[in-house]
């Protein structure tokens, strides 16, 4: 018999959001420009991790490939400027949002709207293939520089403006995660969202609805590779160098270990686990005792998170209803009380 | 024209013949149960009906028009709701937005990014919590619901869809004594929209809102008629050797 | 890694032990060694890329041992202009991709005046981008290689295909009389270009290449070509496949019964190809280099004493197949341009005085920069392995790099 219309939404969630947006925002301000330089490779990995969750934490496809669409674009990236000199800001950005989002649809396709419906294990292996298969290729192809990859001489730029790593390359790349962010937010809380939220919990009821639950796992994914792209490509000039490792399992395993550490389903979890895990790996990298053990401690790390702690470091902070969110409106807030659109309960507080 | 024809459908699972040759003809805005003892064929029969499985002979008409080998979805799309045994609402969702889902299941893909629709399906979604005694659950989780009102939710949830038949399974399932009568209370005003073909084992409850049934037995049709019919049965007196 | 070749930090300082006695001290996040006579200020700061582990760990531990003792001779003299070299050491780990991110530390973090490292191509093409592009510093790269690297500020001490291949391939061909060669290759920049120029001057000496095959680098499965080697009659294999392949690949063409059937060349072939392979797979190859133990040369020989006096346990020799002799090289050549510019640290000035910078005693001979070309002229002796030594048979003096021309 709860009265439900009176309880008060929770915002930790936005909180947190407020929180790390400063966070970020300060960080060239208070550190060294050698480690903005590494904070803004931890932003674009946080994009390419963003790209996992969207997938896994919000439609139920496991992907071990996110890093075949950043690989991709990277590669893109790297030719258009080693080869055609083209290195304009402009063009680079869309393009490998573009590439992206070709690739990721034309795997989702085949992945996912056959004939039957895909396992969960299925569309992971399947990811996992693409993945590794597109490793090897580039890793024998000669014109994209085979093994060695391919080092990426000049800068992008921005008209004439050299964008050379640093605080500024540092704002542009936190200006592209916060737009990819506001965009998959505005996805995962509309009715789409909604739709998506159902999907997690029980496809087959779904279906009965109506709902053709692969092609909205198609529209995510694609969505997803579409970001993953935009970081490749900008992961390519910001690092001056693209080779077969950046599409190939290791770093798609590494997005899903940022996901699941961070705490999937959040988008904010995705960025925290990227911090963590890189952050880590960073300060046992002076640590020579312990650089060759990394990656048995990543691989332990990971065991207890997933044995113990499923919903990662968000789980401890913000609940599974708040996480999971409301679609429509809360009882008192309807649209026709007071004949205005009244405060809309829909930016995923419960 | 019967709004629902099924003819000589049957369904083997490997060496289990669950249905065999099964004929069944259901009028719009009647309700028709399906009764029968245990592994007669009742669940498979709804299910064969629904599309979650596809029947192995046999034809399936719907409103005219052959859906034997029709997805459910597009059954769906088509006013065939199915409400399942088991309760599926979305445990992790609220009351509404639970219902608010199967509302929207028809919007494009467009319109549901954008969320055009929220504003409008709010009264619809209003109603359908009040109709089925929901309003003041609208904000807690589905999950978090007694048994029977999770049942109630279900039927809410399949009935967004205007269908003109809907298929229940077992809808008393775990209720309480009032639960079920309350239940009841509900479905019988839906008869004016909507056909229904009701799986139960409450055999009380099936002749207080049913006007037809049909008795199972061994993936065969036993009986067929009105409810005095099948009560005056001997056939069917025969089957069932207790009155549950 | 065992904990004599582990460079943790304890292996590390017991690895300098001698530089220890003689004031080093390890200090500071990453690896420093500087003089303890030294204050931080007004020091050159002096960066090392290497491959301390991973697959190249051998080559790479090498040639940071001599980067150590080229800067212990020069600390022990009182530095350049009285000032002394601080050794900065960064691991490339074997893995271009990580290298990428070590080497930036290098120079945003230490902001050393000039590094030097890189062992395989594929390194090189990796970090110079990072070092000269990015961070607008001064590299040079020690190591033979394939040649045709002329981008600015960046200089190559190391021996070039002219260098290795000019005078080694016709000796093989009109002397020793080999006619049909293979060249098994790993798949990367290195053997892809080195092919050009070997079959080049294998043709126009009238010699026939047989089969040129590239590998991943992480192969190591070669019965299909070692079986083609062995029937079509192949008499010499021209060996540019590196570890972690090459293993396999010489015991494989060992088991066959090659060596009893034709010679083989590996021109990064020296005294530490015994950390590589087995002595038996060594023997009656053929190598190129600007440096031998077995050379008659005292500057060399005293080289080799001390750095052996500073590294008595160590098994990665000062050689020249591993880029330690052009790592000495390269920083006493620095050294050369640092007293040219009267200590003007700054990368523009120091490159142009390594455009003009020459010593007159270095592993295997005296060298120079030849300006305008970023190269090194050097002396080339042609040798073969036998019982574990390298014999000499012959040599050529300041042998011209002829790149970037």
């Amino acid at each position: 018999m709860a009265a439900s219309g009176t309880k008060k939404p929770r915002r930790v969630m936005l909180i947190l959001e407020i929180l790390i947006l400063i966070g970020l925002l300060v960080v060239p301000l208070v550190t060294s420009d050698f480690h903005t330089i590494i904070a803004t490779r931890m932003l674009l990995l946080a994009m390419l991790a963003i790209s996992f969750d969207l997938c896994w934490g919000y439609s139920g496809i496991m992907t071990f490939g996110q890093a075949l669409f950043f690989g991709v674009a990277g590669y893109v990236a790297a030719l258009l400027a080693n080869k055609a000199g083209y290195v304009q800001i402009w063009g680079i950005v869309p393009i490998c949002m573009l590439v992206g989002l070709v690739s990721s649809f034309l795997i989702g396709w085949f992945l996912l709207l056959g004939k039957r419906t895909p396992t969960i294990i299925f569309v992971a292996l399947g990811t996992l293939t693409a993945s590794y298969a597109a490793e090897r290729l580039v890793a024998g192809w000669q014109w994209v520089g085979a093994g060695n990859g391919m080092s990426v001489w000049d800068f992008m730029k921005v008209g004439s403006y050299e964008l050379e790593p640093g605080p500024v390359f540092y704002y542009v790349i936190l200006g592209f995660l916060i737009v990819a962010y506001i965009a998959s937010r505005w996805m995962v809380r509309s009715q789409l969202g909604l739709v998506l939220a159902g999907m997690r919990q029980n496809e087959e009821r779904l279906a009965f609805f109506g709902y053709r639950v692969q092609r909205f796992k198609a529209l995510v994914f694609s969505f997803s590779g579409m970001i993953a792209g935009l970081s490749g490509g900008l992961y390519a000039f910001h690092e001056g160098f693209i080779g077969p490792g950046s599409m190939g399992i290791g770093l798609s395993t590494y997005a899903v270990l940022y996901g699941l550490f961070g705490g999937v389903g959040t988008l904010l979890g995705p960025i925290l686990g990227v911090g963590a895990i890189e952050t880590i790996a960073f300060i046992l990298s002076d640590i020579d005792a312990l650089k060759p053990y990394w990656p048995v401690i990543l691989g332990v790390i990971m065991l207890i998170v997933v044995a113990y702690r499923p919903t990662g470091i968000m789980g401890l902070i913000v609940t599974d209803r708040e996480r999971i969110g409301s679609f429509g409106y809360r009882v008192g807030d309807e649209p026709d009380a007071g004949g205005k659109d009244a405060k809309e309960d829909t930016d995923g507080t419960a | 024209m019967a709004l629902l024809e099924v003819r000589g459908v049957s369904k083997t699972f490997g060496s289990l013949k669950a249905l065999g040759g099964v004929d069944v003809t259901v009028q719009p805005n009647t309700f028709h149960g399906l009764i029968g003892p245990n592994g007669s064929g009742k669940s498979t029969l709804l299910k064969a009906i629904a599309g979650a499985h596809f029947a192995d002979g046999g034809t399936i008409s719907f409103d005219g028009m052959d859906v034997t080998t029709m997805l459910p979805a597009d059954r769906s799309r088509r006013g065939l709701s199915l409400k399942f045994q088991i309760t599926a609402v979305l445990l992790e969702l609220s009351v509404y937005d639970n219902i608010l889902l199967a509302f929207q299941a028809h919007q494009p893909v467009w319109g549901l990014l954008r969320s055009l629709s929220r504003r409008n399906l709010h009264p619809e979604v209003m109603a359908a919590l009040a109709r089925f005694q929901l309003a003041d659950r609208a904000d807690d989780l589905a999950g978090e619901l007694s048994h029977g009102q999770q049942q109630w939710l279900e039927i809410a949830m399949a009935l967004t869809q205007k269908p003109k038949l809907l298929l229940l399974d077992e809808p008393t399932g775990g209720m309480s004594p009032e639960e079920r009568r309350a239940t009841g209370d509900l479905l019988v005003p839906i008869k004016q929209h909507c056909a229904m073909i009701i799986v139960e084992h409450d055999l009380d409850f099936i002749k207080d809102i049913c006007d037809r049934l049909t008795v199972l037995d061994n993936g065969q049709v036993l009986d067929d008629g009105t409810v005095a019919e099948i009560e005056a049965s001997t056939k069917v007196q025969e089957v069932y050797t207790t009155r549950v | 890694m065992r904990s004599n070749d582990s460079m943790t930090r304890r292996g590390f300082l017991r690895g300098s032990s001698a530089l220890a006695a003689a004031g080093w001290t390890a200090a500071g996040a990453g690896w420093v060694l500087k003089p303890t006579w030294a204050n931080a200020a007004g020091s050159i700061k002096m960066g090392i890329a290497t491959d301390i582990t991973g697959a190249i760990a051998p080559s790479g531990n090498a040639n940071w041992q001599a980067a150590q003792l080229a800067v212990k001779q020069i600390n022990d003299a009182g530095g350049i202009l009285g000032k002394p070299v601080e050794l900065f050491l960064e691991d490339t780990a074997s893995d271009p991709g990580t290298a990428v991110g070590n080497v930036r530390r290098l120079v945003q973090s230490a902001q050393v005046d000039v590094i030097l490292g890189g062992i395989t191509s594929a390194m090189r093409e990796a970090i110079k981008n990072p070092i000269v592009r990015r961070g607008k510093t001064l590299y040079i790269y020690p190591q033979l290689y394939e040649g045709q690297e002329c981008t600015e500020h960046l200089y190559c001490t190391g021996p070039t295909p002219a260098q290795q291949c000019a005078r080694l391939l016709p000796y093989l061909i009109n002397e020793k009389g080999y006619k049909r060669f293979a060249l098994p290759s790993a798949n990367y920049i290195w053997p892809q270009l080195l092919n050009k120029w070997a079959r080049r001057v294998i043709e126009e000496n009238g010699a026939e290449v047989v089969m040129e095959e590239y590998f991943p680098l992480d192969q190591l499965e070669y019965s299909a070509t070692v079986a083609k080697i062995m029937s079509e009659g192949v008499d010499h294999v021209f060996n540019t496949v590196i570890p972690p392949g090459l293993q396999a690949f010489m015991k494989q063409l060992y088991e066959a019964g090659y060596y009893d059937k034709g010679g083989q060349t590996c021109v990064y072939f020296d005294e530490n190809s015994v950390n590589y392979v087995a002595a038996r797979e060594l023997e009656g190859v053929y190598s190129c280099l600007d440096m031998f133990h077995t050379i008659d040369d005292a500057y060399s020989a005293q080289l080799i004493s001390e750095y052996n006096a500073l590294f008595p346990d160590t098994k990665y020799l000062f050689s020249a197949g591993s880029a330690a002799t052009g790592m000495y090289r390269g920083v006493k050549l620095y050294e050369q341009a640092v007293l040219a510019t009267n200590g003007d640290l700054a990368r523009d000035a120091t490159s142009a005085a390594m455009e003009n910078a020459a010593i007159k005693e270095g592993p295997g001979g005296p060298s120079r920069i030849i300006p305008g070309t970023g190269h090194a002229e050097m002396n080339m002796y042609i040798a073969q392995s036998r019982g574990g030594k390298w014999d000499i048979i012959s040599s050529e003096a300041t042998v011209p790099p002829q790149e970037c021309a």
